[in-house]
């Protein structure tokens, strides 16, 4: 009883020494971990807005839980960059640098800005439904098909995107 | 257009530059980022051999940040958001592939982003990757492109899907799979159809309409009577009415009678009407709702979708109650007031326009930031609430945690913010409402002055003057009132936008035009490769193959999420398949008459749900005719007979009245005893004995017995012991079925359905033991 009990409470940590991580040619994460290979993995993070490096849920294809990266930064130097990649797209949210121009029409804020992956339009829903705050002063944006932008501190943007962006936060 | 593809130029002139053959491509769809992350249209294309993939050319040197060249290309075909100093508008192709060698073509959606995959060789790779606002669109181009052969009609999707902007105004829609642009909403033929909702309260609102028009004419009378004829023709003895002071007051009493007789009138008739409106206008709404498919309400929340039903009723309740009096009257009383002030005395007239530009940049510039003020009060205010309702209705917690101070201190964190807000509005509204007034009294005090000196050097009569001013004061009312009227109209035409979307909503389950009447149903089920997805890259089912006789009993089993009770929502069409067909004594359900489906398929669920009402209508939900004896044999053959004669009521028990509140298990019964009534062919069990005691569920499951009898039985059960007695059990994993077979066949077969019986043998031990 006290292994069936175990099986279910206990966090099966990788081990940085036997895991190794690698991007496949697709493009994809792959895993080696002691004798098995896992030719496609995904990866979850428990904690996405506070520890973006730790606790890192590592599922097979069928979303069975391989195991937890405990500290991306434990890993040797290749498996780091292949998680880093891999956690990169599924959590794919540019950074944006610059406000253009956000109108407010319609129940809806049109933005229009600058990320660090190129300028951009989009919609999103009006005011809590679309801006959301994590933590102090990050903001993630949710637009109406839900891609995410996000500004890391917003007292870093320049005076006047501080002044398009004030009447909704 | 390429044969029956919506292709873009650039990528067409891309294909051709390669030597392939345009016309034989069979589909296409955009993306929206390169393998960088960065921002840049990718196309997929296909032709029934290959799938191309092309991409924006990049500059090598990006232009100078000077020029001003994004967003303004005109071929729709680019995401014109890019940042044309990085990309050209030629496109190139960067990737080709076989066909035959690829395999399994789909989209996948992560937390911000999507990957078109396929499976090269064994290997996944990703074809290209984009943001989820392509995902339908790339969706169905995997769809496409795995069913070549087949025939299909996705084209329309791609024609219509090829762009995200409003083709009149060039705004992003705001939601690319609902294609309404909130500006260009054609808001004349929306006011046109508003009006239209009220085809039989035209006499009464031509009738309020005239009376408001001479109402607000009438209005117009007690400056010019008190002023100019009072003051200047009947006190003054050289006047026209010279000592007549009787008759001209009777006139002015008079003038205010009727008045007031004009507005008890216009009141009466308003109300009686808007209310009317309302109460259509509610009808309309609800109606359409109960027409629309189940999908429609997952997308939804039903709280949003209440709101609806009331706020926008009501919103459009002003309009006709508040609005369009207010536009009338306000703009017959500017055009009357501006005539007799040109009339009497042109240049002062002239003089009194002069704070007017003032006026309104107030209302434009000044104002906002007040309402933006207010509407941070609201927010945070509410934030306020929700701490408190938070921290009472959880203050068992907070005490048994010891969390006293903890809730103090997040409660003074809001309340300071409440406080904060307040001050500023405060300051703000102390400063600017006595300036806006002083302005306006500014107007006041031109006329006084330059009306007094023509008053002193004889060219103007006192009472003209008087009469003026009193004017002056009737019209700045009005300004500030049609400068509201902008907001007001687009509100009002936004909610009748969002009422019309629904009436108007497809997202029904289009019933057959020729419905094959189908009264007495036999209960044969096949399912032929059957495919379903809730919402677009996220499939529930596939490859749903299966033969099910006529009153057969079939188990359902499987891990949650497996696909069950959406196999359940299908075969009862709550939902259509995506693909595939599921077939009732050979006919696809799709073409069976809606009442003969309905009527011969019975569901008992796990959360029962009863309406308000007697326990006897509630049993005859389904069948509203049945007599009260059908309805006791109903009650006993679902073991419910008992407990209903038990409650001082029996079965006019009204359910939810205080006192009344029946247990999980008397629900439970209730439920199969309207299944009973029902007398279905074709029986649906979904986790029926869930939640239930030991004890009861024994009774239950006595009752479900009897009611199995001789029909088509589908069953969801958690236990999986109780599904032992079915003919067959379906095993689903990950949406599709893995394993068919008796209990016993199944346990010697060792698979997943052993494994997962052992588990819970296991499991039910361990409480056992455990607890």
């Amino acid at each position: 009883m006290g292994d069936a009990l175990a099986k279910f409470t206990n966090i099966n940590y990788l081990d940085p020494k036997e895991a190794i991580f690698s991007t496949t040619e697709g493009g994809l994460l792959s895993l080696q971990l002691g004798n098995t290979f896992y030719h496609k993995v995904d990866l979850h993070q428990a904690f996405p807005f506070s520890l973006e490096h730790q606790f890192i849920s590592v599922r097979d294809t069928n979303g069975e839980e391989i195991g937890i990266i405990r500290d991306v930064r434990e890993f040797p130097r290749q498996s780091q960059e292949a998680i880093m990649n891999e956690l990169r797209w599924r959590y794919y949210a540019p950074q944006i640098k610059r406000i253009l121009a956000i109108k407010d029409e319609f129940g809806h804020l049109y933005w229009d800005v600058e990320t660090d992956h190129g300028y951009r339009k989009f919609v999103t829903p009006h005011r809590d439904d679309g801006i959301f705050s994590v933590g102090q002063r990050r903001l993630l944006i949710v637009d109406m098909t839900g891609n995410r932008y996000e500004i890391r501190d917003y007292r870093e943007l320049d005076a006047k995107s501080l002044r398009l962006l004030e009447p909704y936060i | 257009m390429v044969g029956e593809v919506n292709m873009p130029l650039a990528v067409q002139k891309a294909l051709t530059d390669r030597g392939i053959n345009v016309d034989s491509i069979i589909a296409c769809a955009k993306s929206d980022l390169d393998p960088k992350g960065d921002f840049c249209t990718t196309w997929l294309c296909a032709d029934q051999d290959h799938l191309y993939v092309c991409t924006q050319v990049r500059r090598k040197n990006p232009l100078p940040r000077l020029l001003k060249v994004r967003s303004e290309k005109k071929d729709k075909a680019f995401d014109t958001e890019f940042d044309w100093r990085n990309v050209t508008d030629e496109v190139e192709l960067s990737a080709q592939y076989e066909l035959a060698n690829l395999s399994e073509l789909k989209c996948e959606y992560f937390v911000g982003s999507l990957a078109v995959t396929a499976k090269l060789n064994d290997q996944t790779i990703v074809i290209c990757r984009g943001s989820k606002s392509n995902g339908a669109e790339l969706n169905a181009f995997c769809r496409r492109v795995n069913n070549r052969g087949k025939e299909e009609k996705e084209h329309a999707f791609f024609e219509q899907h090829m762009n995200n902007r409003c083709p009149k105004c060039g705004r992003l829609y705001p939601d690319p799979n609902r294609m309404v642009c909130p500006n260009c909403i054609d808001k004349r033929t929306l006011f046109r159809r508003v009006l239209a909702l009220t085809p039989k309260y035209k006499g009464p609102i031509i009738t309020m309409i005239l009376i408001m028009f001479v109402s607000s004419l009438v209005s117009l009378a007690p400056p010019y009577l008190t002023g100019h004829i009072l003051i200047d023709e009947t006190l003054n003895p050289n006047g026209k009415y010279a000592g007549m002071v009787g008759p001209v007051i009777l006139i002015s009493v008079l003038t205010s009678v009727v008045s007031l007789l004009l507005s008890i009138a216009h009141g009466r008739i308003n109300s009686g009407v808007t209310a009317e409106i309302v109460y259509d206008l509610k009808k309309m709404i609800f109606s359409a709702m109960q027409r629309l498919s189940l999908s429609f309400y997952n997308k939804r929340q039903t709280g949003s979708l209440m709101n609806r039903v009331n706020n926008d009723a009501t919103d459009l309740q002003y309009f006709f109650h508040d609005g369009l009096p207010y536009l009338i009257v306000n703009s017959v009383k500017l055009v009357g007031i501006a005539i007799l002030l040109l009339k009497m005395n042109w240049q002062l007239t002239l003089l009194v326009f002069i704070p007017i530009p003032l006026i309104l940049l107030f209302i434009y510039k000044v104002l906002p930031h007040l309402w933006k003020l207010h509407s941070r009060r609201f927010r945070t205010n509410a934030a306020l609430n929700s701490v408190i309702n938070d921290s009472l209705t959880g203050i068992r917690v907070v005490k048994a945690f010891g969390k006293e101070d903890e809730e103090v201190r997040r409660f003074s964190v809001r309340n300071a913010a409440v406080f904060d807000v307040q001050m500023s509005i405060g300051k703000l509204s102390s400063t600017l409402f006595p300036l806006m007034d002083y302005i306006m009294g500014l107007g006041t005090l031109i006329v006084w002055g330059v009306g007094g000196w023509h008053v002193v050097s004889g060219r103007m009569q006192v009472g003209v003057l008087i009469t003026f001013t009193g004017y002056l004061g009737m019209m700045y009312d009005p300004i500030r009132g049609l400068t509201e009227i902008v907001d007001w109209w687009s509100y009002c035409m936004n909610s009748a936008q969002r009422i019309f979307e629904i009436v108007d909503s497809t997202e029904c389950l289009p019933y057959p035009q020729k419905p094959v009447k189908m009264p007495h149903i036999k209960g044969e089920v096949v399912a032929r490769d059957v495919e379903f997805a809730y919402e677009e890259g996220r499939p529930i089912l596939q490859d749903i193959n299966f033969e099910v006789k006529p009153g057969e009993m079939i188990g359902l089993v499987g891990h949650s999420g497996a696909g069950k009770s959406t196999m359940i929502n299908l075969i009862s069409r709550l939902y259509d398949v995506n693909s595939g067909a599921i077939l009732i004594d050979g006919v696809n359900i799709k073409d069976i008459a809606k009442e003969d489906l309905h009527q011969q398929i019975g569901m008992v669920l796990q959360e029962t749900f009863l309406f308000r009402g007697t326990i006897m209508e509630n049993i005859a939900y389904a069948k509203p005719d049945a007599t009260e004896a059908e309805i006791i044999r109903a009650a006993k053959i679902a073991n419910a007979h008992d407990f209903i004669m038990r409650l001082p009521d029996g079965y006019d028990t009204v359910i939810g009245r205080k006192g009344h509140d029946l247990s999980g298990g008397e629900k439970q019964r209730l439920a199969i005893a309207r299944a009973v009534l029902l007398d279905p062919r074709i029986l649906i069990l979904d986790e029926a004995t869930a939640n239930i005691d030991t004890e009861t569920e024994q009774l239950i499951q006595e009752a479900l017995e009897q009611l199995i009898q001789g029909r088509t039985t589908f069953a969801i059960a958690h236990r999986l012991s109780t599904l032992r007695r079915a003919d067959r059990l379906f095993v689903f994993e990950h949406g599709r079925i893995v394993e068919v077979g008796t209990h016993e066949e199944l346990l010697a077969k060792k698979g997943v359905y052993e494994k997962l019986f052992t588990t819970q043998q296991k499991a039910l031990e361990l409480t056992a033991v455990g607890g």
